[in-house]
C-alpha cells in the first residue's frame, strides 16, 4: 500500500513533467506555425500591392499605346489629305475644292495640336535616329553636306516631347 | 533578390519577359515596344544603336548595320556560305574558322557573341528601368537544333551583356512551358513556330516534366515577310497593267506599298476582304496617281498558295523522323505572328488533326515560357497558397423574386461582402433570408442554399429599415451570411458548409443552363423590374395623395386616382407592357399633383419615401459594397407579420 501511496507523487510528476514537454513541443510547433503563417499572409499582401502598382502602370501603358496607335492612323490621312494639297496646288485651276482641302488639313492639324500633337521640320537637319527613318540615300549635291537630310518623304511628329512618328527621309550619302 | 527575366533571342525580333506576381509578364522596351528588332548598326561616330533605331538608319548605312546575327551564330565561315552572301555587311574568318562581322565604321571585327549581347544589354537597360530594379539572371531560348557550339556561343552573349544565364533552354520547350503542358501531363507536342523570316517544327516528347526533342525541321529562309512581299508584286504587277507605271522602282511609294501590304496581310486574318487604298502614290504627265485595290482572303490565299505549301514538308519530315504518326499528337502549339493567318491554322489543323494551342501572343509565347522556366529556377515560383474559388455566384432573393448577387463566381476567396437592403412593405417587422446559390436571374431558378428570418424589426415606413447582410466565406469556402438590423443591432446568421460540394459537372451545367436561358431569363428579369417600379410608383403617389389632402383640386385627385386604378389593375396582369405604361401615365399624373401642391404650400418639399434611403449608415467592414441612400435594394422580404 506504501507504494501505492509513494508511487501516485512520482508519476504525478512525470506526467506533469512529458504533458509540460508536449505542451511545449505543441507551442514551438504552433509558434513555428503561426509564424509561417505571417510570412505567407505578408507575401500575400506584398503581392496584392506589387500586383495592383504593376496593373496601374500595365493600364497607363495600354492607354498610351492606345492611343498613340489611334494618333498614327489619323497621321496617315493626314499625310494623304497633304498629297491632294500639294497636287491640288500645282494645278493651274486651283478650284474652291482645293482651298477646302487645304482648311481641311488645316482643321486636323489644329485637332491634333490640341491632342498634343505636332510635326517637326526634317530636312535641312543632320541625320538623327532618334527623330528620322532614312528611305533613300543620294549622292550629296549642292549645299548639302553628306549625312544632312536632303528632304523629307514623310513628316515626323512629336506627342508632348516624345516622337509619335519620325520622320522618313531622303538623306545625303556619307563619304566611305 | 536581383530579377531574372526570360529572352527570346530572335533571328527577327526580341523579347524579355519576367514573372510578375507569379505571372509571366513581357516588358516593353524603352521605344514602348514589346517587340525589339534583333538589328545592331554603328555609326561613323562610333556610336552604337540597337532595334528601332538602328533599322531606322539601316539603309543608310547597311555594311555597319547588322541584322540576322543568330543565323552567325557559333557557326564557322565554312557552315554559313550561302547566308555571308545574303546580309549586305561583312562576315569574315575569324580565330578558330569562326564567322566575324567586320564592321567598317568602328574598323574592326565583332564576334556574333558580341553582336548578340549588344542587344541583350538594350533588353536589360530596358527592362531595368521599367523594372526599376536590377536585372542579373536570364534563361535564354534557341533554336531546338542549334548545336553545343551555337548553344555556348549564346550563351557567352549573355555573360557579355553581364547576365548570369542561368540556362538555355530551346524554343519550343518555352513554348510548352508557356502553355503548361508540363502539367497538364501531355506527352508528344508538335510546335509549328512561323516567325518573320525563318519556319521551325519542333516534336517534343514531355515526361516528368523532362522535355525531350524528338525531332526538328524547317525552313531556314520562310517566314510572314515573304507574304507581304507577294501582295507588294501583287499590288505592283496590278498597277503597272492599269497605268504603265512601275511602283517598284519608286522608293517612296515602295515603302508605302510594303506598309499597307503588311496591313492588309494581318487584316485578312480578321475579315474576309480588305481595301488597300493608297492615294497619290505617284503621278504622270496626266496628273497624280491612286491606287486602290480590294484584296480578298480566297485571292491572298491563291497569291500565297505555294507558301503554304512550304510548310507542309517540314511537319511531315518532323514526324516521319520521330516515327511519329499525326495521331500520336497530344497537343499542337502555334508560335510567330504568321501563324495567325487562317490559312496557316487550317494547314495545320489538316495536317494534325488537331486543334491547336493559340490563345498566348504567337510573338511573345517563347519569352514568356522563358520567364516561367527563370522564375521556377529562381524559387519565383514558392510554395503559393492555392486560393480557391466560387464556383457559382452566391445571393439572395428580392422583391420580385430577383436574384441579387453579393459574391460573383470566379471571386477568389476568402472573401467578404455586404450590402444594405430594407423592407418591401410599410410596417414590415420580419424579413427572410434565402440565400442561394447560381447563375440565373430569377431567384427560383437558382439552387437555396438556406434561409433564415430576422425579425423585431420597429414598424416603419417602407424603405426606411436599413438591414445589412454580410456573406463571409472562409477559405474552406464556408458560408456565413448574416443579417442585421441597424437601428436595433438585432441580428440572425446562417452557417452554409455546402457551397463547393458541387462536382464540376454540376457547376458546368448550371453555368450552360444560364446561358442558355440568358435572354427568356432577361425577361423574366426586366418583367420583375416593371412590375416593382409600378408597385413603388403605385405607393408613393398613394401616399403623396394622402399627403396631399385639400390642397389638390377634386378633378386632380379623380384624375389621378383613375390612372392609379389602371394601374392597380395592370398590377395584377401579366402584360409587361400594359405595366410600363400605366407606371408612365401615373407618373405623369403624380407630376402634376406634384406641381399643384409646391403651388399651395410655396416651396415645403415632400420627400418621397426612396429618398429617405441611409441617411447616415455606412455599411462596415466591406466598404466597397456600401450602398448609398438612392442604391438602397428593396428586398423581397415577405410580410410575414399579417
Amino acid at each position: 500500500m506504501t507504494e501505492w501511496e509513494s508511487n501516485p507523487t512520482d508519476t504525478d510528476a512525470e506526467v506533469r513533467e512529458a504533458t509540460v514537454e508536449e505542451l511545449e513541443a505543441e507551442v514551438r510547433r504552433y509558434k513555428a506555425e503561426a509564424e509561417e503563417h505571417w510570412q505567407q499572409f505578408l507575401h500575400a499582401a506584398a503581392d496584392l500591392e506589387n500586383y495592383k502598382k504593376q496593373a496601374a502602370r500595365a493600364r497607363e501603358d495600354a492607354v498610351g499605346r492606345t492611343r498613340r496607335a489611334l494618333l498614327t492612323v489619323i497621321l496617315s490621312v493626314v499625310d494623304n489629305i497633304e498629297r491632294a494639297v500639294a497636287y491640288g496646288g500645282q494645278s493651274e485651276d486651283a478650284a474652291p475644292i482645293v482651298e477646302g482641302i487645304r482648311m481641311t488639313h488645316r482643321q486636323v492639324l489644329d485637332l491634333l495640336a490640341n491632342m498634343g500633337v505636332r510635326p517637326f521640320e526634317a530636312a535641312g537637319k543632320p541625320f538623327d535616329t532618334r527623330y528620322h527613318e532614312a528611305v533613300e540615300v543620294v549622292p550629296p549635291a549642292g549645299e548639302h553636306v553628306a549625312g544632312q537630310v536632303v528632304a523629307e518623304i514623310q513628316r515626323g511628329y512629336l506627342l508632348g516631347d516624345e516622337v509619335l512618328r519620325p520622320a522618313r527621309v531622303r538623306v545625303a550619302r556619307e563619304q566611305s | 533578390m536581383a530579377r531574372v527575366v526570360g529572352i527570346d533571342l530572335g533571328t527577327t525580333n526580341s523579347v524579355i519577359a519576367t514573372m510578375v506576381g507569379g505571372e509571366p509578364q513581357v516588358i516593353p522596351n524603352a521605344e514602348g515596344s514589346r517587340l525589339t528588332p534583333s538589328v545592331v548598326g554603328f555609326s561613323k561616330t562610333g556610336e552604337r544603336l540597337v532595334g528601332q533605331m538602328a533599322k531606322r538608319q539601316a539603309v543608310l548605312n547597311p555594311e555597319n548595320t547588322v541584322y540576322s546575327i543568330k543565323r552567325f551564330m557559333g557557326r564557322r565561315t565554312g557552315e554559313v556560305e550561302a547566308e555571308r552572301k545574303i546580309v549586305p555587311y561583312k562576315v569574315e574568318e575569324g580565330s578558330n574558322g569562326m564567322a566575324v562581322v567586320r564592321i567598317p565604321a568602328s574598323g574592326k571585327t565583332f564576334t556574333p557573341e558580341e553582336i548578340s549581347a549588344m542587344i541583350l544589354q538594350k533588353l536589360k537597360t530596358d527592362a531595368e528601368a521599367y523594372l526599376g530594379e536590377k536585372v542579373a539572371e536570364a534563361v535564354i531560348t534557341v533554336p531546338a537544333y542549334f548545336n553545343d557550339a551555337q548553344r555556348t556561343a549564346t550563351k557567352n552573349a549573355g555573360e557579355i551583356a553581364g547576365l548570369k544565364v542561368l540556362r538555355i533552354i530551346n524554343e519550343p520547350t518555352a513554348s510548352a512551358l508557356a502553355y503548361g503542358l508540363d502539367k497538364k501531363g501531355a506527352e508528344t507536342v508538335l510546335v509549328f513556330d512561323l516567325g518573320g523570316g525563318t519556319f521551325d517544327v519542333t516534336i517534343l516528347e514531355i515526361g516528368e516534366g523532362v522535355f525531350e526533342v524528338k525531332a526538328t525541321s524547317g525552313d531556314t529562309h520562310l517566314g510572314g515577310d515573304d507574304w507581304d512581299e507577294r501582295i507588294v508584286n501583287w499590288l505592283a504587277d496590278e498597277f503597272r497593267k492599269a497605268q504603265g507605271i512601275d511602283l517598284r522602282k519608286d522608293r517612296q511609294a515602295l515603302q508605302r506599298l510594303r506598309e499597307a501590304s503588311e496591313r492588309a496581310k494581318v487584316e485578312l486574318s480578321t475579315v474576309v476582304q480588305t481595301t488597300i487604298n493608297l492615294p497619290f502614290i505617284t503621278a504622270d504627265a496626266t496628273g497624280p496617281k491612286h491606287l486602290d485595290y480590294v484584296l480578298t482572303r480566297a485571292k491572298f490565299e491563291e497569291l500565297t498558295a505555294d507558301l503554304a505549301e512550304r510548310c507542309i514538308g517540314p511537319v511531315k519530315q518532323a514526324l516521319s523522323d520521330s516515327k511519329l504518326s499525326e495521331k500520336d499528337l497530344n497537343e499542337v502549339i502555334l508560335v510567330g505572328g504568321a501563324t495567325r493567318m487562317p490559312m496557316i491554322q487550317e494547314l495545320v489543323r489538316r495536317l494534325t488533326g488537331k486543334e491547336p494551342n493559340k490563345e498566348v501572343h504567337p510573338d511573345e509565347v517563347v519569352a514568356i515560357g522563358a520567364a516561367i522556366q527563370g522564375g521556377v529556377l529562381a524559387g519565383e515560383v514558392r510554395d503559393v497558397v492555392l486560393l480557391d474559388v466560387t464556383p457559382l455566384s452566391l445571393g439572395l432573393e428580392t422583391l420580385g423574386g430577383v436574384l441579387t448577387t453579393l459574391v460573383p463566381r470566379n471571386t477568389t476567396i476568402p472573401t467578404r461582402k455586404s450590402e444594405v437592403f430594407t423592407t418591401a412593405q410599410d410596417g414590415q417587422t420580419q424579413v427572410e433570408v434565402h440565400v442561394l446559390q447560381g447563375e440565373r436571374p430569377m431567384a427560383r431558378d437558382n439552387r437555396t442554399l438556406g434561409r433564415f428570418m430576422l425579425d423585431g424589426i420597429p414598424a416603419a415606413t417602407r424603405g426606411v429599415p436599413q438591414i445589412e447582410v454580410t456573406f463571409d466565406i472562409d477559405a474552406n469556402g464556408i458560408l456565413n451570411v448574416n443579417a442585421k438590423d441597424r437601428a436595433t443591432s438585432r441580428e440572425q446568421s446562417i452557417k452554409i458548409t455546402g457551397t463547393s460540394t458541387l462536382s464540376k459537372n454540376e457547376v458546368q451545367k448550371m453555368v450552360k443552363e444560364a446561358e442558355q436561358f440568358a435572354d427568356e431569363d432577361r425577361r423574366k428579369r426586366d418583367a420583375a423590374e416593371v412590375r416593382n417600379r409600378g408597385d413603388s410608383v403605385v405607393y408613393q403617389t398613394e401616399r403623396m395623395l394622402r399627403e396631399a389632402g385639400e390642397k389638390v383640386s377634386a378633378d386632380e385627385r379623380q384624375r389621378v386616382e383613375e390612372a392609379l386604378k389602371e394601374l392597380r389593375e395592370a398590377l395584377n396582369t401579366e402584360d409587361s407592357e400594359r405595366i410600363n405604361r400605366a407606371t408612365d401615365a401615373v407618373q405623369q399624373a403624380s407630376y402634376k399633383l406634384a406641381e399643384e401642391m409646391y403651388k399651395a404650400t410655396a416651396g415645403a418639399p415632400t420627400g418621397g419615401p426612396g429618398a429617405s434611403g441611409t441617411p447616415d449608415g455606412e455599411a462596415k467592414g466591406d466598404g466597397e459594397a456600401k450602398r448609398d441612400g438612392e442604391d438602397v435594394v428593396d428586398a423581397e422580404y415577405r410580410r410575414t407579420d399579417g
